[in-house]
């Protein structure tokens, strides 16, 4: 009897895993209550002329707590008005994603919703037929979709169609890619500026020499000559790209893709003479290690940090004035901003912009460091499901929001101006539930759907991929006095050597793949990174005696493999998608 | 010498009527008393002390001031009241629910000498170690009309399998078949035995199982998230709550609401606490009137006779 039991339950077991199974792609056709209402769609039609129609749309991160503000929302009515549609909006934070995919599986998604971009998740819905593959409707009707067929057929989007899909003219998403407005980097100080006249006459470096002969004058003079933001010795970007990279070489393990850092750069890139070589044990590291060595034993270089907190005991510190100069990104303007607010002037009452100095990507030998990104990574996706019964519709408002119109409407500028004629009053009003809470005038829906930075990207008269990654940001029209002059301040220094030390890396760089087994040896290589450099800069290890062991260590774990890897990997995404 | 150091203890406790054995156990319950107890009083005191004195840090043992702003902000916040009514509501009508639908199956299905309940308890048994998955229980809500709906919050917890074990014991081995048989000779039907002979004998039971119904009731926010998710008028109160854990932007629109009600911008770690606080009060208050039934409840049915 218990056999026979034991069995049964077995195969229940075993039925049960079947359980939802069974449904062929006509179950995606049923219809559910927040499906779009019929409409007519047709290719020549205006659209007051087209259907009246009601989308769901699903964002991340929103709400709609607000249920007055949501009824009375300038901006939804404004695109309502304008694609003739009503709009409803879906949003949630904990278990959205989840929510969305089961709707999606069970027929009930939002006529467009957004996913993160992992592959074989977007892979799986294509698979299983779940999304629309919006490529063939947008190519069979370009005088309506006039601003999405540009997008979708340029030749960097077919490359994301090509890495999701295998097809490049297969295309099912919206593809969210996000880069700050200005170019965002590390390697840039911020010095005080009373400290700067006291040790140095006032006179900010500009090359490494001068740079370490302040840093050293500081540490003589009983400051902390140099903070470069380093969590507790584990992050090497701002020591790296402030010191190394400047002479050449790069003290950091490999990290390849969308930054190139840890390598260094020989032959012309994008073609086949491009070589790239991990350079954390050369002897010009090596040299770099010294310098670091040295600048800590003269007071140079913080002896506390790999103790002290960054962002609390850094910025106490800098506030009060016992530190010299400080990185915490600032080659990014907005970073400065920030820094000057809550490290400088929440410790100084008198606090002015003055007082702070934004400093120069260091020179050596007279050349900038060269630091290789694409300034870009990619954000959420954005699909129609196959359940959604009028796509057209739903694509008829992406092609709003991605014309200049729409864009204005979500970003606050008209024709890439910020539009003053609306008055402080308009801009105030959208401060509520449909804005954000913290002053940003920015729409809270549909902003991340081309720019996961939420800027204003112009498509009418750029391509896809200049747009998303040179999008304009019109914050400064609207923030304060003060934090526009900080912004402006931080921009007018950075515009001057911005050029000479960013190179902007193809966009298919950010479709390199390395091996599985390549990250394994980059995380060993990165524990041996924080462990040699720490014990070089802190004197436990000898510089110059034991830097062969680091050099051996390094190679034991991989590190020459890893480099063949790279410049494989970087040859097979140009090959693939370089065109 | 055993003899002796037997002695030696009854010595000891007849002098001073405590031994080493009872100061451990006295020290280690009120340890672990004062460890569950104190993030609740922390959260408490926080709740109403002003922010000056909040930021000093430190222990908080006692309060510093009594504010009540962050409660007065709490109430006069729409999302709020109405989150705090739903999540009442659904827990009553879930529980009171439950516990009918629960208990009468399991009286039923504790009748073992029936034919076929013994199927129909491995059956629902079943149901304790395998469930559907997510996607089939979605589109089975679907299918009833249950998604985006109050009612998807209240109804399927119905039968609770747990409880119908603890339950289906309970009638089997503590309720008198006795007495069950003189209320069928005296004329009662089956539905009169049970609810006028089983369940009043069965109140610390059903009270101890009610109360955690509730408690699991109040404090859900899976149903809302997974099967509604968009209609803020159904958020319950434990949505709120983790909202204002995890949502900027939750956080940020109640203090805003407090800003135009003529507050300076309140902190979110005193609105936080005070949600805890809110959270935690309508358990904390029916948990005293249950008590007597609770104690005598909690062991009920875990042996059989």
């Amino acid at each position: 009897m218990k056999r026979m039991l034991s069995l049964a339950l077995v195969l229940l077991l075993a039925l049960s895993l079947f359980a939802g199974c069974g449904g062929n792609n006509t179950q995606n056709n049923t219809q559910t209550g927040n499906q779009t209402t019929e409409g007519d769609g047709g290719a020549d039609a205006g659209e007051a002329e087209r259907e009246h129609v009601t989308i769901r749309f699903a964002q991340f991160g929103n709400n709609l707590d607000d249920a007055e503000g949501y009824e009375n929302d300038p901006i939804r009515q404004a695109i309502e008005d304008a694609v003739n549609i009503t709009l409803e909006y879906d949003t949630g934070t904990e278990g959205f994603d989840d929510r969305m995919e089961t709707e999606l599986y069970t027929g009930a998604a939002a006529d467009l919703f957004p996913t993160w971009g992992e592959s074989e998740k977007i892979a799986s819905y294509i698979e299983n037929e779940l999304v629309v593959n919006i490529g063939e409707i947008i190519n069979a009707d370009p005088d309506r979709y006039p601003t999405l067929y540009k997008i979708i057929n340029s030749d960097e989007y077919k490359m994301y169609n090509e890495l999701y899909t295998g097809d490049p003219d297969a295309t099912y998403a919206i593809y969210s890619i996000s880069a700050f407005a200005d170019p965002s980097f590390s390697g840039v100080s911020v010095y005080n500026q009373a400290i700067l006249d006291e040790v140095n006459g006032g006179a900010v470096p500009q090359t490494v020499d001068e740079f370490l002969a302040y840093c050293e004058a500081a540490g003589s003079a009983g400051y902390v000559g140099w903070w470069p933001r380093n969590d507790k010795l584990t992050t090497w970007d701002e020591i790296d790209y402030t010191l190394a990279v400047p002479q050449g070489t790069s003290i950091q393990e490999p990290t390849v893709g969308a930054n190139m850092k840890g390598v260094v750069l020989s032959g012309e890139l994008g073609t086949d003479s491009e070589y790239w070589t991990v350079s954390a044990t050369s002897e010009a590291s090596q040299a770099v290690v010294r310098q670091l060595r040295e600048l800590y034993l003269n007071g140079g270089l913080s002896s506390s940090i790999g103790i002290s907190g960054d962002f609390d005991d850094a910025y106490a510190d800098f506030g009060t004035s016992r530190i010299g100069a400080v990185n915490f990104g600032f080659g990014y303007p907005g970073q400065f901003r920030d820094f000057y607010k809550t490290a400088w002037a929440a410790a100084n009452a008198d606090a002015t912009i003055d007082d702070l100095t934004v400093g120069y990507s260091l020179t050596s030998d007279g050349s900038y460091g060269p630091i290789y990104q694409t300034g870009t990574w990619v954000n959420s996706h954005y699909f129609i499901p196959y359940s959604c019964e009028n796509p057209e519709r739903v694509l008829d408002l992406v092609e709003f929001i991605a014309s200049n119109e729409g864009q204005d409407l979500l970003h606050n500028c008209v024709n890439g101006g910020y539009n003053f004629d609306q008055g402080s009053d308009y801009w105030s009003e959208i401060d509520g539930a449909y804005g954000y809470g913290d002053g940003r005038c920015k729409y809270v829906w549909f902003s991340y759907m081309f720019s996961g930075t939420e800027y204003y990207v112009d498509f009418e008269n750029q391509d896809w991929w200049t747009a998303v990654t040179y999008p304009t940001d019109f914050s400064n029209n609207w923030a304060t006095e003060e934090d526009a002059a900080l912004v402006d301040k931080a921009k007018e220094t950075i515009s001057t050597y911005v050029d000479d030390v960013i190179v902007d890396l193809p966009a298919y760089y950010n479709m390199i793949t390395l091996p599985a087994e390549a990250s394994e040896i980059i995380s060993q290589l990165n524990s041996l990174t924080d462990e040699y450099l720490t014990q070089f800069i802190g004197g436990q290890l000898d510089v110059d005696s034991d830097w062969a062991t680091y050099a051996a260590a390094y190679e034991d774990a991989g590190a020459l493999e890893l480099e063949q890897m790279i410049n494989e990997a970087v040859a097979t995404a140009r090959s693939n998608y370089g065109g | 010498m055993m003899r002796r150091m037997a002695g030696e203890r009854r010595t000891m406790y007849s002098r001073l009527g405590f031994n080493f054995y009872d100061v451990f156990v006295l020290v280690f319950c009120a340890g672990f008393g004062l460890i569950c107890f104190y993030p609740l009083w922390y959260c408490l005191v926080a709740s109403v002390m002003p922010y000056e004195e909040y930021i000093q840090g430190g222990l908080m043992l006692w309060f510093k001031g009594f504010d009540l702003q962050y409660y007065i902000q709490i109430f006069g916040n729409q999302t709020y009241v109405n989150s705090l009514w739903i999540s009442a509501t659904k827990t009553v009508l879930a529980t009171t629910l439950s516990v009918l639908v629960t208990s009468t199956m399991a009286y039923a299905a504790s009748k073992s000498r029936i034919r076929g309940m013994k199927v129909i308890n491995a059956l629902v048994v079943f149901n304790l170690f395998f469930s559907g998955g997510l996607i089939p229980t979605y589109m089975l809500y679907q299918d009833l009309g249950l998604i985006g709906s109050y009612w998807v919050m209240v109804l399927p917890g119905a039968l609770n399998i747990t409880y119908y074990i603890i339950m289906r014991n309970y009638f089997s081995y503590s309720v008198p078949r006795e007495l069950e048989e003189a209320a069928l000779l005296d004329g009662c039907s089956e539905f009169s035995a049970f609810f006028r002979v089983v369940m009043p004998l069965s109140k610390s039971m059903l009270a101890a199982v009610a109360l955690f119904i509730a408690v699991i009731n109040w404090n859900d926010y899976y149903n809302y998230m997974m099967y509604i998710g968009n209609r803020t008028e159904l958020q319950p109160f434990a949505w709120i709550l983790r909202r204002m854990l995890t949502d900027k932007s939750m956080m940020n629109s109640i203090r805003n609401g407090a800003v135009s009600m003529g507050f300076e911008l309140p902190p979110p770690m005193g609105l936080r606490m005070a949600t805890i606080i809110c959270a935690v009060i309508p358990i904390v208050v029916v948990y005293p009137f249950i008590q007597p039934y609770f104690t005598s409840g909690m062991t009920l049915g875990a042996v059989k006779e």
